[in-house]
C-alpha cells in the first residue's frame, strides 16, 4: 500500500515538474522526485543508492540548478502548451509497455548477500575508471559555469570604460556586483563586445 | 500486485512523464529537468531488476554509475544553458534557434 502511494506521488510530482511555467518550481517538483524514488530505493532494500539518490538527486543537483537560475535569472513563465493528443499517446504507449513486460518479470530469487563495495571494484572496476573521467568532466563543467560570471562582470567593465561620460569611470575598476542588468539583452552578442 | 511490480509500473510511467516533458519543452532547462526524470526512471528499473533477479549489489552498482553520469550531464548542461544565456540572451528553444539562422 505505502509503495503504492509512493509510486503515485512520484509520478504526479514528476509530472508537476514537467509542466510547471516557472524554472524554480519545476526544480523544487524535481527535488521532490529524487527524494520520493530515494524513498522507494529504501523500501526494496537498496540503501545505498537510496542515501545517494537523496543526497546526489535531492541534494547537489538540486542546489545546482537554483545556483544557475540565480545567474540566468528566473526568466518569466512561459505558458504551458497542453498537447492532450501527445499525452494520450504516451500514456497509452507506457501502458501498454508496462503491461506486456511486467508479466514476463521472472519469479523473485534470494538475493545474495553480497557487499556492494565488492561489486563495484571487483566486477565493475572499469566503469569505476569511467566514472572518475566523468566526474572530471563535470568539474570542468562547474568551472564553465563559474567563469560566466567573471566574463559578465568583464563585459561590463568594457562597457563602462567605453562610456565615461555616462559613467563614472571609477566603477570599471571596482569590479561591479552582478546583477540582471548585466546580463546583455537578447541577441546582443558577447563576442561583437569589445573586451 | 507484489510492490516490486508496481514498482516497475511506476517506473515506465515516470519514463513516460519525463519523455512527454522531453517532447513539449521549449526551454533548455526544463529539457534538462525532463532528462533527469527519464534516468531516474530508468535508474529506478535497473534496481528493480536487479533486485528481482537476486543480484541487488549488481543493480545497486549499476544505478550508481547511472547517478554519476546523470549528475555530470546536468552539470555539462546547466554550463553550456548558462553560456548560452550570456551569448543569445535566451534559454528558449525557438528563439535560440531563429538567432542562429
Amino acid at each position: 500500500m505505502l509503495t503504492a502511494i509512493l509510486v503515485i506521488l512520484t509520478v504526479f510530482c514528476a509530472l508537476f515538474a514537467v509542466v510547471s511555467t516557472r524554472l524554480l518550481h519545476a526544480t523544487l517538483w524535481l527535488a521532490a522526485v529524487s527524494a520520493l524514488v530515494g524513498l522507494l530505493l529504501y523500501q526494496l532494500g537498496a540503501w545505498e543508492i537510496a542515501v545517494i539518490e537523496l543526497s546526489v538527486g535531492a541534494g547537489l543537483v538540486t542546489v545546482l540548478m537554483v545556483f544557475a537560475i540565480t545567474m540566468i535569472g528566473d526568466p518569466p513563465a512561459t505558458p504551458y502548451v497542453s498537447r492532450r493528443t501527445l499525452f494520450i499517446f504516451v500514456v497509452l504507449a507506457m501502458t501498454m509497455i508496462a503491461g506486456m513486460t511486467v508479466n514476463s518479470l521472472p519469479a523473485p530469487h534470494d538475493v545474495v548477500a553480497e557487499p556492494l563495495a565488492a561489486v563495484l571494484w571487483n566486477v565493475r572496476g572499469l566503469d569505476m575508471a569511467a566514472q572518475i573521467v566523468l566526474i572530471f568532466a563535470g568539474v570542468m563543467g562547474v568551472l564553465g559555469l563559474l567563469s560566466v560570471s567573471d566574463d559578465i562582470v568583464r563585459v561590463r567593465a568594457s562597457r563602462v570604460a567605453h562610456h565615461p561620460t555616462t559613467t563614472d569611470t571609477t566603477h570599471v575598476t571596482a569590479a561591479p556586483e552582478i546583477d540582471n542588468s548585466m546580463i546583455p539583452a537578447p541577441l546582443d552578442r558577447l563576442e561583437k563586445e569589445p573586451v | 500486485m507484489p510492490p516490486v511490480h508496481m514498482l516497475f509500473v511506476g517506473a515506465w510511467f515516470l519514463l513516460g512523464t519525463g519523455l512527454y516533458g522531453l517532447m513539449i519543452a521549449r526551454n533548455v532547462l526544463k529539457a534538462v529537468i525532463a532528462l533527469q526524470i527519464m534516468v531516474k526512471a530508468a535508474m529506478l528499473i535497473l534496481v528493480v531488476a536487479g533486485a528481482q533477479t537476486g543480484q541487488l549489489a549488481l543493480g545497486q552498482s549499476l544505478g550508481i554509475t547511472v547517478i554519476v553520469a546523470d549528475t555530470m550531464a546536468v552539470v555539462i548542461g546547466l554550463a553550456m544553458a548558462v553560456r548560452l544565456n550570456a551569448s543569445v540572451g535566451t534559454l528558449e528553444l525557438d528563439d535560440i534557434i531563429e538567432a542562429e539562422g
